[in-house]
């Protein structure tokens, strides 16, 4: 037993490592996915009814599509039409995006539920649709969408050991290089779900700070339960 | 020169047509109640004036301005007409004077201390100076409306438009924000109200439009219009609002 | 927390994690980019974070002999190949088979090492193996995308010898031998090197060896421009008394 925790502390810089990692990859793989997923839920809100088409084959295409495969078409794929991309970048474009359909969704749901009314006193007052979009829907939709974001955050948190696949050293990687030369698969891999629930309750619990400062009242935002 | 003029205003929504060419003219400092059955334009007109809802055909010149002509800065010219709605249409995520604040700062650009100030000032107007940090949901219904009218106060319009400000509220909440309304009138501001309060528009307006299926049926001073209205449905809506809102 | 706090805090969060995307240092030498799978102890692994290996020495001396920074691209095996048509990589070093199948798709050095299948099973097993046939009683384990699954495969499942179900496919060695070592399969089959290798570090015994005569050659893409002057080098290589010493390192 004493002899495993010693084994556990001596790995823990290269799983501590890893660990950065995949936080790297998963804030920006977020952000990414934030930006380009509200874009894609104002567009098929408001966009003309083409582009509002195309949005939703967006969400449809990268939602029904394995994360491997979408890391895959962007890491191996691209190349052949000219496009190289490193691993960490593809693997932030690949989380990233996928994320982005699932936020856009979030978003979307977030805004519909936000009342006509609201953008008619933001015009009203004399706002034009932009300002109105940014200082009236987008801080209310924010509110109301921070429960799903801090889910689709844990999963690609949960997620961001299949940039493996890509040969990036994230925790889950640094765990099986140690494994390889140990053979002791189970103290490092339960190591890593540690690790792993560790970060998640970590992020959990910040996105339920920040749901706290930012509360108002009439919105219920971090459910204290 | 009127500060509104509107002219054969048309509106269909789909197959249903809303307003039927409409047209009257608003002075400045007038105080004008539009009454009629629900369903017959009235908010609809309101959305007109502001280009909420551009109107299919017709004119709304806003002191000099068409607003229906291309190129105009819709933005701009509805800085001139403020707005209260049925159901306050506040901002949930602000205060009450971030609420009035908002447009001074982002559509003036003013600085904040300064947006602050004209915002406390409003919310004096409004009686609400002591509430102003609170946010919509830790408002009653009155004051949330009051709340909303000096957020469109704020941005020193020249017409004010109301859409059934009171009709949201429990009856005994309702007093609060007619004298409100009372007092600007007094001020002298311009306002074109669609409201069912009609001791408000007894003692208030200047004039009475009665409107249906989206037509001006008749239009005159209060005076007249209650005590002798020359049409048959004027009379027949006045009696039955006087029934339900138990009128003097 | 206040809320400007927070803003601070993200703002360094967000500079910190930019910066840390582009701090890539520059080299003046022209890199090779090397592809491995540094998960098949003796030929290519990590400590401390650091390639060791057959395959990964070897490298440092091509690199040495061609004059070329040697950069080392972990990843998984069956996505070598796809890396080097993708251009990810330059060679490949993985204890590589040279195949009929691999050599449509790649191109191969000449042979610097050579290796038959190793029939591995618990230390305390007694099963016996006499006949390659006999391995249809078992279930096996083994390396996806390795020559030995391709083998039992071809041999066994395509011609109707053996079930489907008894041919196990893992990710890499490490789930296949610890698999079997929990007792959910009766062998593994496996490089003879490999085998050498594992021996080391769990109770392990090879009671079966299949004569395959197998070559590893460093895979290079089929347009590659280093195919000569790689050649040239791993013959020199070959030669030197740093290919003895390497080997020695890592088997005895």
């Amino acid at each position: 037993m004493i002899e495993s925790i010693l084994f556990v502390f001596e790995n823990m810089p290269l799983l501590l490592k890893g660990a950065l990692v995949a936080v790297e990859l998963t804030v920006l793989s977020i952000l990414l996915g934030m930006v380009v997923g509200l874009l894609v839920a104002i567009l098929r809100l408001y966009g003309p009814k083409y582009v509002k088409k195309l949005m939703k084959i967006y969400e449809w295409v990268l939602r029904g599509l394995p994360i491997l495969v979408i890391l895959f078409i962007i890491y191996f794929g691209f190349p052949s039409l000219g496009v190289n991309i490193p691993a960490f970048i593809s693997a932030v474009l690949g989380l990233g995006l996928r994320s982005s359909a699932y936020q856009a969704q979030i978003y979307r749901g977030a805004i519909q539920s936000i009342g006509v009314e609201q953008v008619e006193a933001g015009l009203s007052i004399g706002m034009n649709r932009a300002k109105t979009m940014l200082y009236v829907i987008v801080p209310q939709a924010i509110r109301l969408s921070l429960p799903g974001f801090t889910n689709e955050f844990t999963i690609v948190l949960k997620d961001s050991p299949l940039a493996y696949a890509l040969g990036i050293a994230e925790l889950l990687k640094q765990g099986r290089n140690i494994i390889v030369t140990s053979f002791r698969p189970f103290t490092i891999y339960l190591t890593c779900a540690i690790i792993y629930f560790l970060l998640f309750h970590f992020f959990y619990y910040l996105f339920r700070k920040i749901a706290e400062v930012y509360e108002v009242p009439g919105y219920i935002m971090s459910k204290k339960s | 020169m009127s500060l509104l003029q509107l002219k054969n205003i048309k509106k269909s929504f789909g197959s249903n047509k809303v307003l039927d060419g409409v047209s009257f003219g608003v002075d400045k400092g007038d105080v004008i109640v539009i009454i009629g059955p629900s369903g017959t334009g009235k908010s609809t007109l309101l959305r007109c004036v502001n280009m909420l809802a551009p109107p299919d055909s017709g004119q709304v010149i806003v002191d000099g301005t068409d607003l229906t002509q291309k190129g105009v800065n819709l933005s701009n010219e509805r800085q001139k007409i403020g707005m209260v709605f049925q159901h306050f249409a506040l901002f949930t995520h602000l205060r009450a004077i971030d609420n009035v604040a908002i447009g001074l700062k982002k559509v003036r650009n003013m600085k904040e201390k300064e947006a602050h100030e004209k915002a406390i000032y409003e919310l004096e107007r409004v009686g609400l100076a002591d509430h102003k940090d609170k946010y919509p949901a830790e408002l009653s219904g009155g004051q949330k409306q009051r709340v909303g009218i000096a957020r469109a106060l704020a941005m020193d319009p020249l017409l004010m438009l109301f859409d059934e400000p009171t009709s949201a509220l429990d009856p005994e909440l309702i007093g609060e924000v007619l004298t409100v309304m009372k007092n600007l009138a007094e001020e002298g501001m311009t306002m074109l109200c669609v409201t069912h309060e009609m001791g408000f528009a007894k003692s208030v307006s200047n004039e009475i439009i009665f409107m249906e299926k989206g037509n001006i049926v008749e239009m005159g001073p209060p005076k007249k219009m209650f005590e002798n209205p020359e049409n048959e449905r004027t009379q027949s809506f006045l009696h039955k609002i006087s029934e339900l809102y138990g009128g003097e | 927390m206040n809320k400007s706090l927070l803003k601070l805090g993200i703002i360094i969060l967000s500079v910190f994690l930019v910066f840390s995307l582009f701090s890539c240092g520059k080299n003046e030498k022209e890199v090779l980019r090397v592809g491995t799978n540094a998960e098949y102890p003796p030929f290519e692994f990590t400590e401390n974070n650091e390639f060791k290996g057959i395959d990964m020495d070897l490298a440092k001396v091509l690199g040495e002999k061609l004059n070329m920074e040697v950069k080392i691209h972990d990843m998984d095996f069956d996505s070598l190949i796809p890396a080097l048509n993708a251009k990810k990589i330059d060679i490949a070093m993985a204890a590589m088979t040279v195949t009929e199948d691999r050599k449509e798709q790649v191109d191969f050095s000449i042979p610097y090492y050579s290796v038959d299948q190793a029939i591995i099973a618990p230390e305390d097993s007694n099963i016996e193996i006499n006949e390659e046939d006999d391995l249809t009683e078992y279930t096996i384990g083994a390396q996806n995308g390795t020559t030995g699954q391709i083998y039992i495969d071809k041999n066994f499942i395509d011609k109707d010898k053996m079930n489907k179900k008894q041919l196990n496919k893992y990710p890499t060695n490490i789930e296949a031998i610890t698999d079997m070592l929990n007792g959910n399969l009766d062998l593994v089959i496996i490089d003879s090197s490999a085998a050498k290798g594992y021996k080391k570090m769990k109770p392990i015994k090879t009671i079966y060896t299949i004569k395959t005569g197998e070559n590893y050659a460093i895979a290079l893409r089929q347009d590659s421009q280093l195919k000569e002057k790689i050649n040239t080098a791993l013959k020199e290589i070959l030669k030197s008394d740093q290919w003895t010493d390497i080997l020695n390192r890592y088997i005895k």
